[in-house]
């Protein structure tokens, strides 16, 4: 064989030779088995490269992560390096991936409700392959720290500590900083935890829906598996479907804070007072994927305000608590076009908590009445586990709503500003809901 | 299958893979041209041996029916992606999986010797590699990110595989004569 023949081999392995000059080469590859013997020696020396390369940058990676770490997370960091060196040797030796599959992973069940199979009972481990949940709600944990609470209706395949596949069913997923990295994949979608908490729905195997709740998490559709593909990334507060390698954002969910307690199906009308938010922000904004959340019942002392920030709701005036919640989210960089509609079930109260200090926008003044009460805001800026809050007064102002139908609220500042430097944004108005007394 | 037939099978199948991965990863990897693809084919192939492990019969060679099995799943990657043309016919197929299961069973000392040999190259060489192998880069890709051509990159490229396939050579003859 000659040294071009051999260059040309090399480019086959490397996917680098155009099609007809690729179908003349497997043609004579076929015919000469010199060449396919030294073609499969050639491949052997491709895949060891990729295994002992792909290891050691994986292990480079853990080395660099763990130096760039104060002594106090040391330990953290040895876990990591340890997670980062298994997920090595497993891309690397391949048995070990073999081992963890065939035997199963090792879960820890955390807790069980209403969940009545002998084998999840909580404080439990066991080793699992497939995991089907036929009734209730299960809270585990995987050995790589990654917790998953799984609602019913649900199978899972647990393919190893960091790669989870949802056949079906709803799973909120608490990643972590152990777990960054952690691949769900369901008929539809991969996603890539990037540490965060992420919400997923594949009770339906042609259509995902993804909330993150915390931190970020990269979409891929089903068929994207080449680590150099661009995902689609989330971040807190946003929300998508994917159908058929679609990503859409979900403008509308509705459901009680409970983690696994949501739904971008629109509710039945008898059941809720708010059925869907809209905005007029999608067309404008394609990778926008904020969404609202509809929380029946849900304005009560210290809920949360947002659906993208931690900032709480507290003080509310008495008619208040207990009114249906639709936590908005912060639309500074293009609000002054903003219109969000609610579709409106019933008859009701339509209340909005504008930020005192901001000049009260016409359609507001207009349309609504100042009730004089306010409620409270925490605005954290920071995680709310480290940080002390800022406290802001909202006002209150209150509509009422004769006929089921559409309300449409305007933008959360009255004026365009001057110019981007003179406007400091503050919050986005809150929304609540209340049936008329009979 | 009591708990302890069921370990020793286990163990078993653990033995036969450890020997026949490098071949069955090499022959996945030569038909199947992404990193990412090839890696998941070959993780659908270790997941149907070990679910179909009690029809192997252990009278025959395990690296033949691993390599049979390996075929079926390069043929569903093809037809799960669809719009992909299969790049091997299944008799180019058929040869490269006879060649794989006739080579001299000294893949984990050839793997060795490979690690032995990165180590020698320059800096430089390995940065290259690096960006095929680690970060899974085209050619294309390379000549742009290190600002060179694509002939030029083939040809080092191709030079540093001889280089590491002498390397090898050398390694194993030397192990050899102990």
């Amino acid at each position: 064989m000659n040294p071009e023949d051999r260059e040309l081999l090399d480019r086959l392995l490397d996917g680098d030779l155009p099609e007809p000059e690729e179908a003349s080469l497997v043609e004579r590859l076929e015919k000469d088995p010199e060449a396919m013997a030294w073609f499969a020696q050639r491949a052997l020396l491709h895949t060891g490269l990729h295994t002992s390369l792909r290891r050691r940058s994986l292990q480079h990676s853990a080395l660099v992560d763990l130096r760039h770490h104060s002594t106090v997370q040391s330990k953290l960091a040895w876990i990591r390096l340890g997670v980062g060196m298994a997920a090595a040797s497993v891309f690397a030796a391949g048995l070990l991936w073999l081992n963890t599959a065939y035997a199963g992973v090792r879960v820890e069940i955390l807790a069980s409700r209403d969940c009545p199979q002998a084998e999840f009972r909580e404080g439990m481990i066991r080793r699992l392959k497939t995991l089907e949940l036929a009734q209730g709600n299960l809270h585990l944990r995987l050995p790589s720290g990654v917790s998953l609470e799984i609602s019913s209706p649900a199978t899972l395949n647990l393919l190893d500590p960091m790669h989870v596949r949802l056949l079906n069913g709803r799973v909120t997923a608490d990643v972590g900083d152990r777990g960054k990295g952690f691949v769900m994949e369901t008929p539809q979608a991969r996603l890539v935890d990037r540490g965060t908490r992420f919400g997923v729905d594949a009770s339906d195997p042609l259509r995902t829906d993804v909330i993150v709740l915390q931190g970020k998490v990269e979409v891929y559709d089903s068929s994207q598996k080449d680590p150099k593909t661009t995902p689609t990334v989330l971040k807190a507060g946003n929300a998508v479907s994917v159908v058929q390698r679609r990503v859409s954002r979900i403008v509308s969910i509705s459901g009680t804070g409970g983690a696994n307690e949501w739904s971008a199906r629109t509710p039945n009308a008898s059941d809720t007072l708010v059925s869907e938010v809209r905005d007029n922000l999608t067309g404008d904004f394609p990778s926008l994927y904020n969404h609202y959340r509809i929380v029946p019942k849900g304005l009560q002392e210290r809920t949360l305000a947002y659906a993208d920030r931690a900032d709480e709701w507290h003080s509310l005036p008495p008619e208040l608590v207990g009114a249906d919640l639709i936590r908005t989210f912060n639309v500074d960089s293009f609000n002054w076009w903003l219109k969000v509609s609610l579709t409106l079930q019933r008859p009701c109260t339509v209340y909005v908590f504008a930020y005192e200090k901001n000049p009260v926008p016409e359609w507001l003044s207009a349309e609504f009445e100042n009730t004089g009460q306010t409620i409270a805001l925490d605005v954290f800026d920071q995680p709310a586990s480290v940080a002390k809050p800022r406290t802001w007064q909202f006002c209150v102002w209150k509509k009422e709503v004769s006929k089921p139908g559409e309300l449409v609220l305007g933008h959360p500042y009255a004026d365009p500003p001057a110019d981007r430097k003179s406007f400091r944004p503050s919050r986005m108005y809150g929304i609540a809901v209340r049936a008329n007394s009979r | 299958m009591n708990p302890s037939e069921e370990t020793q099978s286990r163990e078993q199948l653990t033995l036969l893979w450890r020997e026949a991965e490098p071949s069955i990863q090499a022959f996945v990897f030569a038909a199947v041209r992404s990193f990412a693809d090839a890696e998941d084919v070959v993780q659908q192939v270790a997941l149907t041996i070990a679910r179909r492990f009690d029809e192997y019969d252990p009278g025959r060679p395990f690296l033949g029916w691993a390599l049979w099995l390996a075929k079926s799943r390069i043929a569903d990657h093809y037809r799960k992606k669809g719009r992909e043309r299969l790049v091997f016919s299944d008799s180019v197929l058929e040869q490269l999986a006879h060649v794989f299961e006739h080579q001299k069973p000294e893949r984990s000392e050839r793997q060795v010797a490979l690690e032995r040999c990165i180590e020698k190259l320059p800096q430089k060489s390995r940065h290259t590699l690096d960006l095929r192998y680690a970060e899974g880069l085209s050619i294309a890709e390379i000549a742009k990110r290190v600002q060179s051509t694509e002939g030029s990159m083939r040809v080092i490229l191709s030079r540093l595989r001889d280089v590491l396939a002498g390397c090898i050579e050398q390694q194993l003859r030397k192990e050899a004569q102990g």
